[in-house]
């Protein structure tokens, strides 16, 4: 999965939780104080992501730095792919 | 000043048990929202009886305490600590009913419920303060404990917790046997008075300020006993969710094998009912060590955080 195929999966996933349609996303737009996510929606974002593209969280070390940004989170997705392949 | 001491304790879980995916899917949850409550919050069963009554509940615990007592009478008060804080239609005043149910006509018999989920600990606290001013060494006060999530609003704290039935019993008293409480500590923080009404922000705010407010009264209630983190044989927590206690251990820098979370995948979270409940599941599962420091944690929504450090005197 490329770069912006990563953006276009969580452009996606993010329409489903914040139940709007979110398209053209920065890597640099910031996932609270930008998208209006919480620390809850944020966790039913890795939800979906899990369902969306395969990759497994591990719910004991979650580090909320890789949910800052689009693309702080797209990295973190990415890493979590290539940790599961 | 002699300490209030945790004669006896019991607990019981309804026989039915629930997958929490399943009670979290009933209640309107999103599949994911649901499977949140699992993969991140380390829920998974939890136990509840739709046809046993809110009395059943609490009494059966309660009546194995007083059965091991052999002049019940000596139990001179009756607190029924409770999160909700109408339990019955307003005109029954259940702490009076249980305590007729009982066989306890004399005994003075209320409710504590303003620190929500934290109230079962207040309830110790409260009866040792009235056996120590009763006079009559000989005196018992029996705490209990135990509702029923009878709503959507009563059942669920949105991406937190799912509620399940459970309770106990303490026979609360001030001779040297069972669990002599050796420090508690508790803070209510008004920002969040507004409970499961609070605002977006609040609850962020909340979120944000739990594993601080929580580790503070912990490291008070220890420094009332003089005993440090390390001195403590387990936390015996309240089974909200792992995912705050994962943070909570972060913030006191501990491991989070020092809490024991089994109650959380086993039981849910069941009102006031859990700190008791997962120190009787402690007894049964592995035995409590004799001599041994243990700290109860807990905290209600409103937001009241508590710890008590209790050592098992064995008896």
């Amino acid at each position: 999965m490329d770069r912006s195929e990563t953006i276009a999966v969580i452009e996606k996933c993010l329409t489903e939780v914040l139940k709007h349609e979110v398209t053209g996303l920065r890597e640099d737009l910031r996932l609270f104080d930008d998208l209006h996510l919480d620390s809850t929606s944020v966790l039913e974002l890795l939800m979906v992501l899990e369902d969306a593209v395969g990759l497994e969280i591990d719910p004991e070390n979650l580090d909320m730095d890789d949910f800052r940004t689009v693309g702080t989170l797209a990295d973190f997705v990415e890493r979590s792919l290539d940790g599961a392949n | 000043m002699r300490p209030t001491v945790l004669e006896r304790v019991e607990a019981y879980l309804p026989a039915r048990s629930v997958d929490v995916q399943q009670v979290a899917a009933d209640m309107g949850l999103s599949r994911h929202q649901a499977r949140l409550m699992h993969r991140v919050h380390g829920l998974d069963v939890l136990h509840d009886d739709p046809g046993l009554g809110l009395y059943d509940l609490v009494l059966e615990p309660a009546r194995r305490v007083l059965a091991a007592l052999p002049d019940p009478s000596v139990v001179r008060y009756l607190l029924y600590a409770h999160t909700i804080q109408e339990v019955t239609p307003a005109h029954v005043d259940a702490a009076a009913d249980l305590g007729r149910l009982l066989g306890l006509p004399d005994a003075e018999c209320f409710a504590l419920t303003q620190q929500n989920c934290a109230s079962g600990l207040a309830a110790v606290d409260a009866a040792g303060e009235l056996l120590r001013a009763d006079g009559d060494p000989q005196a018992k006060a029996l705490v209990v404990t135990g509702e029923k999530p009878f709503s959507k609003l009563a059942r669920l704290i949105a991406n937190t917790t799912v509620m399940g039935e459970a309770s106990a019993a303490a026979l609360v008293g001030l001779a040297p046997r069972g669990f002599a409480v050796r420090g508690y500590a508790v803070r209510t923080d008004g920002r969040f008075c507004e409970g499961v009404r609070m605002t977006t922000q609040a609850a962020q705010d909340f979120g944000d300020s739990y594993a601080a407010g929580l580790a503070a009264v912990v490291h008070e209630a220890l420094g009332q006993a003089d005993l440090g983190l390390s001195d403590l044989v387990t936390i015996v927590p309240h089974n909200v969710n792992r995912s705050s206690w994962l943070r909570v251990a972060k913030e006191l820098g501990i491991g989070p094998e020092r809490i024991h979370l089994d109650g959380v995948a086993r039981y849910g979270h069941c009102f006031c009912s859990d700190p008791f409940l997962n120190l009787v599941a402690l007894r049964e599962q592995q035995g409590l060590v004799e001599g041994g420091h243990y700290l109860f944690a807990a905290v209600g929504l409103g937001a009241t955080y508590a710890a008590m450090v209790i050592e098992h005197l064995g008896g």
